[in-house]
């Protein structure tokens, strides 16, 4: 590999949504770096802080959302401080985003092509027309679309056809991040298939930086290089995804790869992690993970583990981060 | 539905009736609706002006009615009788306000507070009774055409249309030139024509949505029969918005009251639309007499604003409980 | 106690058509091949898991087995009795007690202003079994067996007040509260997070081997279907082309389909490189369909034989049953 250069640089984010009964802490003290051309991906269940991470990055936030602390660096400068106009400028040229459900969420009175020639006009005032619709013949070409096909509604696409569309949006202004949130979740397997390597082909031809957000750890595994686990507006753990994979030191992220069914290799005993995860209103100080940790002790229940690097690129956020892989049967029985 | 009634008879050590919790819970779930209530400014204004009227129709007026506005020995006379009264101490009517007479009198002589206050819990029933049956065939209706579907649902969807397209004050005229129309036979004229329109197609669309749901499958699956699952799943899911469309159909109601009476087709003895067709009649409502005589059309013209808006406002602020969506967090 | 390898449902050439409206003045009725010509039998304590991507019938397939649609054609014997029509109320009474659906989605199969106690006694109350003692009795046991507890502290209070996982356990509680034979589940733990999920796939299969039950379990996720299932059905377009073993089946596919879809199946290790098979186009609809095979248009293997014929469901290898003709013996 060569000299890895950082792009993207999140500094103890915090980001609670200030409801009438107190403080959501859905994204709490989250710090990662994201090198240009990597694929990283975020895991985690819902309400993990996944997406709130990815909207506070891209600033598009709720009208109850509050920054409370923390810095995003893109190229060495602070998103957070950035003035509305300015922070336009980034969205979709600097970091462009694939929103949950996106490919529902394509206008059906406008042709496809034509919505993505919009994004192109808006963000590039001084593109004409002519040399937008290029632009989205060359895109539909990248993402494996027939260019003929600019003119058709979307209700004339299938759902990959869909998200292929979406997909070539994305890119539409030349971004250098691009975060794809649950980029192939309401697609069928043989299509989720095809689009996550054409992600990965073109994440790859382009030398672009990734963010993939996933609940399905398994198709993170295909796409990303990086992985980071989220666990109730944290980030727990945080490595190449051979290290998540095969050295895994947070009991959740244990608990989540052993209890992934798998279709490869032999038929392994699920694992199952008891209970549910924590309501994050006025969330306590404590390790989020201790009710449901078979390894908690009072240390766990008493303060919150700090995120820490334990070995090179590899960061915890664990009091007992022993070697978990052989305790996984007794993980099991706990 | 039916366990509850059984309920008050078979209860174990581990359960309280279930019928005693199925109260605890509904007062549970009044309370939390009341609170997202309490917390529109204009429900709460609407509810207001409906507890003041309430109060002033049914508890102010028979205090007064049997206090100080009695017929006395005294006097001799029924001077504030709101339909018969007439007061002789006093030479012109419609006499101004003055202390004897708050809201002055009308071209009769009579009373018009007494007029006004005798009329509130009429103008309630009215109202009330014909929103009632409005929602009750609206319900019913909606529900049936929505579930079965096919001939029974164009049968009705297209009686909404006619019922719709109907003129409304003119079927109205007719009826009152051949018969005597009062205040209850109004009131189900009004209920039986809305029941039959607009509200059931709000209804049976809603009842489409919920038509479709999986528990209604879940149901079918162990065997309900349409009518079970008409009473005990589409129903209690189509129920807070019926209660929304009554609150809005009192309005409704109340206001073709005044309008009917205004052009003197009912036959009742008083009532607010009334009030002002007296005045009417007798030629105060015309011209500079508007400015002079101004008693006689404000307090019934205001009351009826008041009270149709009252219900509507009530109506903005259930709307805030029955869709979440339109509250605030 | 009846014999553990009883056949407990046995469908034979089960068809659900339905019509389609071309245009808005065709006259022309065309029909949605959703289920065509499937059979197959499912014993006593078995579960048969049907897979398949969005819109290949198995949702349909489960839903005519529950009655919620009736067959078009094709035989349904449910414990050697024939309940295909269904024409008597005592017939009705007595299907519907023993056979049970749990749903997708917690959010949207319990109603939400039942409260716990209503939804779970609902079967009960509906076949007017038991006196009300009893059905609190058994809700509270039910409740307990899916992992809700303490029961009484839920029994009253309403499906929103309950997470996504206990949701639907409650909805496995009302569908098994009356101890059915026969549970259709489609896609039960697809919303489900992940960490959840595994739970409650765990809790199925222990229920499944206490009660004895048979189970259809529909899902899109293979992977889901090798923990949950005793043998696996793959459903492409209405057809059913792959039938056997679970092991045998994710081990040793053999339809092209199957591979294909098997191969496309994301796998938890980042080290390991599938050999993925590439497949044409995109999944269509099965409307008034050629008599050729389904998966013609797609298949890489496609022979001059596939485009004339439908291949039949034979068995290849000791109940390892495929629909295709790079199987046929005759055709050699």
């Amino acid at each position: 590999m060569s000299i890895l250069k950082p792009i993207l640089e999140v500094k103890n984010l915090k980001m609670y949504y200030n409801t009438r009964s107190g403080y959501v802490k859905a994204a709490d003290d989250v710090s990662f770096v994201l090198n240009e051309g990597e694929a990283m991906g975020l895991v985690g269940e819902s309400g993990c802080g996944k997406t709130t991470t990815s909207m506070a990055i891209m600033r598009l936030l709720a009208e109850n959302a509050e920054i409370i602390s923390g810095h995003i660096y893109f190229k060495g400068k602070d998103l957070l401080k950035l003035s509305e106009e300015e922070m336009n400028k980034v969205r979709w040229a600097g970091i462009s985003m694939i929103f949950q459900a996106a490919m529902n969420s394509l206008n059906p009175v406008y042709r496809v092509g034509d919505q993505i020639i919009e994004a192109i006009v808006t963000h590039e005032p001084n593109v004409t027309f002519e040399e937008a619709r290029e632009r989205v013949a060359s895109l539909y070409k990248l993402v494996g679309l027939d260019p003929k096909r600019m003119d058709n509604y979307p209700h004339e696409y299938s759902g990959g056809m869909k998200q292929r569309a979406v997909i070539a949006m994305s890119l539409s202004c030349n971004p250098d991040i691009i975060i794809a949130d649950e980029p192939t979740t309401a697609l069928d397997v043989i299509v989720q298939d095809m689009i996550l390597k054409e992600m990965s082909r073109i994440q790859k031809k382009l030398n672009m930086s990734m963010i993939y957000i996933s609940h399905d750890i398994a198709v993170i595994a295909e796409v990303a290089e990086k992985i980071g686990i989220m666990y109730a507006g944290k980030l727990v753990e945080l490595s190449d995804s051979v290290t998540i994979f095969k050295k895994p030191a947070h009991p959740y992220t244990v608990g989540l790869m052993s209890s992934f069914p798998s279709i490869k290799g032999e038929k392994k005993e699920l694992v199952t992690i008891p209970g549910e995860p924590p309501n994050l209103l006025n969330a306590p100080d404590s390790c989020r993970f201790a009710p449901r940790c078979p390894f908690a002790t009072k240390e766990c229940w008493e303060k919150e583990p700090p995120y820490e690097e334990i070995e090179p690129n590899h960061f915890l956020a664990c009091f007992h981060p022993q070697n978990l892989r052989k305790q996984v049967s007794e993980y099991a029985r706990g | 539905m039916a366990n509850t009634t059984e309920g008050m008879t078979a209860s174990s050590e581990i359960f309280e009736s279930p019928f005693k919790i199925k109260v605890k819970l509904m007062w549970r779930a009044f309370k939390e609706n009341w609170r997202i209530f309490s917390e529109s400014k204009i429900g709460m204004l609407g509810l207001w002006i409906v507890i003041i009227f309430a109060v002033a129709g049914f508890v102010v007026y028979p205090i007064l009615a049997s206090t100080i506005w009695k017929s006395t020995s005294l006097n001799a006379m029924v001077s504030y009788n709101p339909v018969t009264g007439y007061d002789f101490t006093i030479a012109n009517n419609p006499a101004p306000p003055s202390l004897a007479h708050l809201l002055g009198t009308d071209p009769l002589g009579r009373d018009i507070l007494a007029q006004l206050l005798y009329s509130t819990p009429r103008e309630f029933a009215l109202g009330i009774i014909a929103a009632l049956i409005t929602v009750f065939l609206g319900t019913l209706i909606g529900t049936v055409s929505a579930f079965y579907g096919g001939v029974v649902d164009t049968f009705f969807m297209r009686l909404a249309d006619l019922v719709l397209l109907f003129p409304f004050i003119p079927f109205l005229i007719v009826i009152s030139g051949m018969m005597q129309v009062n205040l209850l036979t109004l009131a189900l004229i009004i209920g039986l024509l809305s029941g039959f329109g607009g509200i059931t197609i709000i209804l049976r669309s809603q009842a489409m949505i919920v038509k479709v749901k999986p528990f209604i499958e879940s149901a079918k699956v162990s065997g309900a029969s349409d009518p079970y699952i008409i009473v005990n799943h589409i129903i209690p899911n189509i129920m807070p918005l019926s209660f929304l469309y009554m609150m809005f159909n009192v309005t409704g109601a109340i206001f073709s009251e005044a309008v009917l009476s205004f052009f003197g087709l009912l036959n009742i003895r008083m009532s607010w639309g009334l009030m002002i067709y007296t005045a009417d009649t007798a030629g105060y409502i015309v011209g500079t007499n508007i400015g002079t005589y101004w008693w006689l059309w404000l307090p019934p013209g205001m009351a009826i604003t008041l009270i149709c808006g009252a219900f509507y406002f009530i109506g903005r602020g259930l709307d805030e409980v029955v869709n979440p969506r339109l509250r605030r967090r | 106690m009846v014999d553990a390898t009883d056949v407990v449902l046995k469908v034979e050439n089960l068809k659900k058509f339905f019509p389609v409206r071309k245009g808005v003045f065709s006259r022309v009725r065309s029909f949605l091949h959703a289920v065509d010509d499937v059979s197959f039998e499912i014993k006593r304590g078995e579960v048969l898991a049907l897979v398949g991507e969005s819109g290949c019938g198995k949702t349909t397939t489960g839903k005519t087995l529950v009655r919620l649609h009736s067959p078009t054609d094709g035989k349904i014997t449910f414990l050697n009795r024939d309940v295909t029509h269904l024409r008597s109320a005592v017939d009705r009474k007595w299907f519907h007690g023993k056979s049970q659906m749990i749903f997708q989605d917690p959010f949207e199969s319990l109603n939400p202003r039942k409260t716990i106690f209503d939804i779970v006694s609902e079967p009960m109350n509906i076949q007017s079994e038991g006196s009300l003692k009893y059905r609190e009795e058994k809700t509270m046991e039910i409740l307990k067996r899916v992992g809700i507890s303490p029961p009484n502290a839920f029994l009253w209070r309403y499906p929103h007040e309950l997470s996504g996982g206990q949701r639907q356990r409650v909805a496995i509680a009302r569908a098994l509260v009356m101890n059915p034979e026969f549970v259709v589940a489609d896609e039960p733990t697809s919303m489900l997070d992940v960490s959840i999920r595994t739970q409650v796939m765990k809790l199925m299969m222990n229920l499944i081997s206490d009660m004895h039950m048979s189970f259809l379990y529909i899902t899109h996720d293979l992977a889901v279907a090798r923990y949950m299932s005793d043998y696996i059905s793959v459903m492409y377009l209405g057809k059913m082309v792959e039938y056997g073993e679970t092991e045998e089946v994710i081990q040793n596919p053999l339809h092209p389909y199957t591979k294909a879809l098997i191969s496309a199946v994301p796998v938890p290790d980042p080290e390991f490189k599938r050999k993925s098979i590439q497949i044409k186009g995109g999944i269509g609809k099965a409307i008034d369909p050629l008599p050729r095979c389904r998966f013609y248009d797609r298949c890489p293997f496609a022979m001059d034989v596939c485009a004339k014929e439908e291949p039949s469901l034979v068995d290849v290898d000791d109940g390892h049953k495929v629909a295709c003709f790079l199987y046929d013996k005759k055709e050699e």
